[in-house]
């Protein structure tokens, strides 16, 4: 397998191609992990014309194929070789686009990322049946959904900065047209305001790169792998990733942006957008090992500290479901970069399964959040109350996806929450602490939503339960984030490769 | 290996069997019922089989390489745990034939059985476990199963509910930050080869430890859901939980701590002893005015930890092993009070002291139960709770503090009094027009009872029985050889007989002083109640002044409010700032008017500027 598999290391120069069957298969498999959804998304308006329920039926496919694909690719990674390939722009005597080589590969870090991207986007996009079924603009809904899973899948298996970028702004737009998917004026200023936030972060990110590029002559990540992050280019990448990320003071978007369909906010969330920078700063600083000095360190400490009390106060204080949970969002993305930033096995081992944790958790919430939205029509905890009663299984899967979130066993996200907080006690104790407060107020805030929402008396008669295609998504999330926590050797094996990957280089 | 996959069964038969409760609904009535007390008493077996071996099971579990303090799943049965197991699964037997009649006509009665045996098997994990993470696993999954119980005792009961998941999460997440710092200092999880010292950083990771186990155990300030509990949560939840299932395993947890994963200075000694104290009185002080039969046990169940944490904070063999066989006797005769109290209100329909009394002629068999687990938690001569609550006395003098050796003896007089009071109103008197005609509970919720009733009674006589088959073997691995110090005689030459003997009548002359002055039973704590200085204490108590978590609630609301106003200023930055910012800048655009003259100004404005420019390069 070893040898079959060909490992293609661009190298400066002339293209090393040597083509062998079963390594070249692998190849192939790793394009069509985001080539599939990316040109298949333009097909669907064109099959919604004649058949909805064929458009429906091939979105689901579309992203089904992704994840096999992904899942193809575990095959090599857990016999240790990274499938890679490199489109080479560059030749002897024409140099200009030397460093500007799109080169993918497969790693582990980026084969988990992308199968817990695509898993939970699948489980959205099967929701998205019952939940736009009456709305207007589905073709476009579909083409979004579809190809913002492409662009994740492409950015995760980027190995060069540019491309990063490239499929960052992809995002980046779609992102814009899902969240004024109801073209509401007042919701089209919040996505405007989403738009304005993460691009202008982008493009600070773009010249951090730039500068990256003038300073070692290359945007591919394996040339300037191990080298020192100038001070400038640091700040404006990290600009970019918190701007992405939603993390304190580029933030408020994303409790604004929940104005979009539930199964849009859920992506947002848990599958696509805010993972994208957390993510990059996982390639970009863990994986491919950019140093900066350590006085920086302890700043993104303070940062991302301030940021999970910050946002997880706001959830305490709002009322309305959707803002809690997206503020919830913002103090567990603090969990994952502190995961990432603490420099020992056991923190990025957390970091790294929160991130599937919270893909499942927090998706779970926003699909509950949207059932409810259908049938009591508010998102205003104020105006609910005894939900319960009318819809068990919400309410059920809401309680286990919260539990999974807050860090309590048996569930996923107690593993990882630990292990961050356990890593995190060997490097700095007052973060840890922070950080511990900061879990407490998630319990709070998880508990007051379903405390408000589900229990005490009922307010108005609503309709019992959601679509039967709602229903179940948010069941099997939820049995997902309980399984996660039983067998979470599984998705580590994966994270403990990528770890090798990350610190064997 | 056969051994070892008993352990394994031993957690998931119940864990299976609740899950099976929670999903299939009854196909007759009884059959859960019938079901789960067979298997419960299978579980007995079970262990018992296992009696006096050492069985250890080491599973990976998560494996992170290179690094040493991975989790591995980690089981040890030995002289500790098999004493806390059998307990826990004699309890869970005994509590699933009294919920057989007593909540049958309740929708919620599966659940309860479903949760009552995913509680075991957490139980089981917790005490079972020997790795530290392992541990902290089935020890926090008790949160939830602890939420479910209280919240289906009545539509309201759900408020309770999340203040005891709320209070428990916290000691929780502090258990785990010890858990965390401990992995730190000693690079590894398994609990037999932590010793460390409690001196800097493994000192506060002590105390962490020590706070999620003393709160589980309910000591003080991490007790105030109990009492709410009480009133809210059905009653065999009572007697398992808060009763019975948690002090054993909080207690099982602070001996551990104590004994084998740190080694105590004298500083943390008196910490720890401290605590006992203050729970002792305190508690004790707010039992005896308490006018609910429910709410009163639920107040003593709080105090009587804080005999079992000073038991084993004196640190010496005999405080140590009193602490411990405080615990099972505490969790014998407050679980018996509890069900004689779950027997009365099935049968009288109010727990409220103001509308019972006389039931001692139409229910004797339960004034019978309650009579001996009354005289067992008041530390009368005979009984269980004289011989361990002796042993107390005995280490907390040897270790040399006299002033908790005082504390526990103020806190005994005032648990008599309390058990006077109970049993006068409750007993005897006159009760209410309404529940004239009460009959006596149904047998299968009166042999739980007398089964621990008996239990009391045996302990008390037969002291060596428990302290030579079930203490010493426990602490053999810890204390070694020193446990052979531990003994117990009854001895009425000795002094320490006739303080206890001076306790019991200092009660008695003050319940009859108490009656006389208020003219019922009822009424004999009320000279207490009302004293001056008291008076208000108890008012503040009333209030919620005390209450950790309401007090919480309220500062807690100004520092999320400070919070939240710092999310809004960055977002006012966005939302007004940059706006207002735009509109200024956009307010440049009358520049353009349309009129000639003013662009070609502008040109040659540009114009000259560069001119300028230039010839300042140029110099």
């Amino acid at each position: 397998m070893k040898k079959q598999v060909i490992v293609l290391w661009f190298s400066g120069g002339a293209p090393a191609f040597k083509i062998v069957k079963r390594g070249k298969m692998m190849e192939t498999v790793l394009l069509l992990t985001f080539a599939i959804p990316i040109s298949g998304a333009f097909l669907l308006p064109l099959v919604g014309r004649y058949s909805t329920r064929l458009r429906n039926v091939l979105a689901f496919l579309l992203v089904a194929a992704s994840l096999t694909a992904s899942a193809v690719l575990v095959g090599p990674v857990l016999s240790k070789t990274v499938v890679s390939f490199a489109i080479p722009l560059s030749f002897p005597g024409f140099e200009i686009l030397k460093g500007f080589d799109p080169v993918f590969s497969a790693d582990a870090l980026g084969v988990f990322m992308a199968l817990v991207s695509s898993l939970v986007s699948l489980i959205i996009v099967f929701y998205s049946f019952g939940y736009v079924k009456h709305d207007e603009n589905q073709n476009e809904y579909y083409l979004m959904v579809v190809l913002f899973l492409g662009s994740m899948v492409g950015l995760v298996y980027s190995q060069n900065l540019l491309y990063i970028y490239l499929f960052w702004e992809i995002a980046a737009i779609v992102c814009w047209r899902l969240i004024g998917f109801y073209r509401e004026r007042e919701f089209v200023l919040r996505a405007d305001k989403a738009f304005l936030i993460t691009v202008g972060g982008a493009l600070a990110m773009l010249l951090g790169f730039i500068i990256l590029f003038n300073q070692y002559g290359s945007f591919d990540l394996r040339v300037l792998h191990g080298k020192a992050v100038p001070d400038l280019a640091l700040v404006l990448i990290i600009i970019g990733i918190f701007s992405k990320s939603a993390t304190l003071p580029f933030h408020t978007w994303l409790p604004d942006a929940g104005v979009a369909p539930s199964p849009v906010t859920a992506l947002l969330h848990a599958a696509v957008l805010v993972k994208i920078g957390v993510f990059a700063f996982a390639r970009i600083f863990v994986a491919s090992g950019l140093t900066f000095a350590p006085d920086w360190h302890l700043v993104l400490l303070v940062v991302i500290s301030t940021s999970a009390l910050v946002s997880a106060g706001a959830a305490l204080i709002d009322t309305d479901l959707k803002r809690i949970i997206a503020y919830s969002t913002i103090s567990q993305l603090a969990f994952i970069f502190l995961g990432l930033m603490i420099d020992n096995k056991i923190a990025l081992t957390g970091g790294l399964l929160f991130i599937l944790m919270h893909a499942l958790g927090k998706g779970g919430l926003f699909l509950c959040a949207g059932i409810i939205e259908h049938t009591a029509h508010t998102k205003d905890l104020r105006r609910m109350g005894g939900l319960i009663k009318t819809m068990p299984v919400t309410a059920a899967a809401f309680g286990l996806c919260s539990l999974s979130l807050m860090g309590i066993p048996p569930f996923g996200g107690f593993f990882a929450k630990y292990l961050i907080i356990g890593g995190t006690i060997a490097s700095n104790i007052w973060v840890a602490t922070v950080f511990v407060v900061g879990s407490f107020m998630t319990a709070l805030y998880l508990i007051r939503a379903f405390m408000m929402a589900f229990l005490g008396d009922t307010q108005a008669e609503t309709k019992p339960e959601g679509s039967p295609t709602m229903v179940w998504s948010v069941a099997i999330l939820a049995g997902l984030s309980l399984l996660a926590g039983f067998l979470v050797q599984y998705p580590n094996e994966l994270i403990q490769i990528a770890i090798g990957q990350i610190t064997g280089r | 290996m056969m051994s070892e996959s008993i352990l394994l069964v031993l957690i998931a038969a119940p864990a299976v069997l609740g899950i099976l409760m929670l999903l299939i609904p009854r196909p007759v009535k009884y059959f859960w019922e019938t079901f789960g007390v067979t298997i419960a008493a299978c579980l007995i077996y079970l262990v018992i089989s296992l009696w006096g071996r050492e069985v250890n099971l080491n599973l990976a579990w998560l494996r992170i390489p290179g690094v040493l303090a991975a989790i591995r799943f980690q089981l040890r049965f030995y002289g500790f745990s098999q004493f806390i197991l059998v307990a826990v699964a004699v309890f869970t037997f005994l509590i699933a034939l009294y919920s057989a009649k007593f909540m049958t006509d309740r929708p919620a009665a599966n659940q309860f059985y479903a949760y009552l045996f995913l509680s075991e098997a957490m139980a089981f994990g917790a005490v079972l476990a020997n790795n530290l993470l392992i541990m902290l696993f089935f020890w926090e999954a008790l949160l939830v199963t602890l939420y479910l119980m209280i919240n289906i005792g009545h539509p309201k009961a759900y408020k309770t509910a999340i203040k005891a998941l709320i209070i428990v999460g916290f000691s929780d997440l502090c258990l785990m930050m010890g858990i965390g710092i401990v992995g730190m200092s000693a690079h590894t999880l398994d609990m037999t080869r932590i010793h460390l010292s409690t001196n800097g950083i493994n000192g506060i990771a002590f105390v962490l430890m020590m706070i999620g186990a003393m709160a589980k155990a309910g000591a003080m300030p991490f007790h105030t859901w109990i009492p709410d509990a009480a009133l809210d949560a059905p009653l065999p939840f009572m007697a398992l939980m808060p009763g019975a299932l948690e002090k054993l395993l909080g207690i099982y947890l602070v001996a551990r701590i104590a004994l084998d994963l740190f080694i105590m200075d004298t500083g943390m000694q008196i910490f720890i002893m401290t605590v006992g104290a203050v729970t002792i009185i305190f508690a004790v002080m707010m039992a005896l005015v308490q006018k609910d039969y429910k709410r009163l046990l639920s107040y003593h169940a709080i105090s009587q930890v804080g005999y079992m944490v000073l038991g084993i904070g004196t640190g010496n063999p005999i405080g140590i092993a009193g602490g411990l066989f405080h615990m099972i006797n505490n969790a014998m005769y407050k679980s018996c009070l509890f069900l004689t109290g779950g027997a009365v209100e099935k049968q009288a329909g109010t727990t409220d002291m103001r509308q019972l009394g006389g039931l001692a002629r139409q229910m004797p068999v339960t004034f019978g139960c309650f009579l001996v687990a009354a005289l067992s938690i008041s530390g009368v001569p005979l009984t269980n709770g004289f011989v361990s609550k002796e042993l107390i006395l005995e280490g907390s003098l040897e270790a040399g503090y006299r002033i908790f050796a005082v504390a526990a003896a103020i806190g005994a007089v005032f648990t008599a009094a309390s058990f006077l009071k109970l049993g006068h109103a409750v007993y005897f008197g006159k009760p209410s027009i309404a529940i004239k005609k009460v009959t006596e509970a149904h047998w299968s919720m009166l042999v739980p009872m007398i089964l621990l009733a008996a239990g009391c009674l045996l302990f008390g006589l037969f002291s060596r029985l428990p302290l030579d088959g079930l203490i010493k073997p426990s602490l053999y691995s810890s204390l070694g050889h020193a446990v052979s110090e531990i003994h117990f005689d009854i001895d009425i030459t000795q002094w320490l007989f006739w303080i206890t003997m001076t306790i019991l009548t200092i009660a008695v002359l003050n319940h009859i002083y108490g009656v006389k002055s208020s003219g019922s039973g009822l009424g004999a704590s009320e000279h207490i109640h009302h004293a001056p200085g008291l008076k208000t204490v108890y008012d503040l108590a009333e209030n919620r002044v005390f209450d950790p978590y309401v007090q919480g609630e309220k500062g807690g609301y100004y520092l999320v409010k400070g919070l939240y106003l710092v999310d809004r200023a960055v977002d006012w930055v966005y939302q007004s700032f940059f706006p207002t910012v735009a509109g200024w800048i956009s307010e440049t655009r009358k520049a353009h008017n349309g009129l000639f003259a003013n662009y070609l100004s502008w040109v040659l404005g540009g114009f000259g500027i560069m001119i300028v420019y230039l010839f300042w390069l140029a110099k």
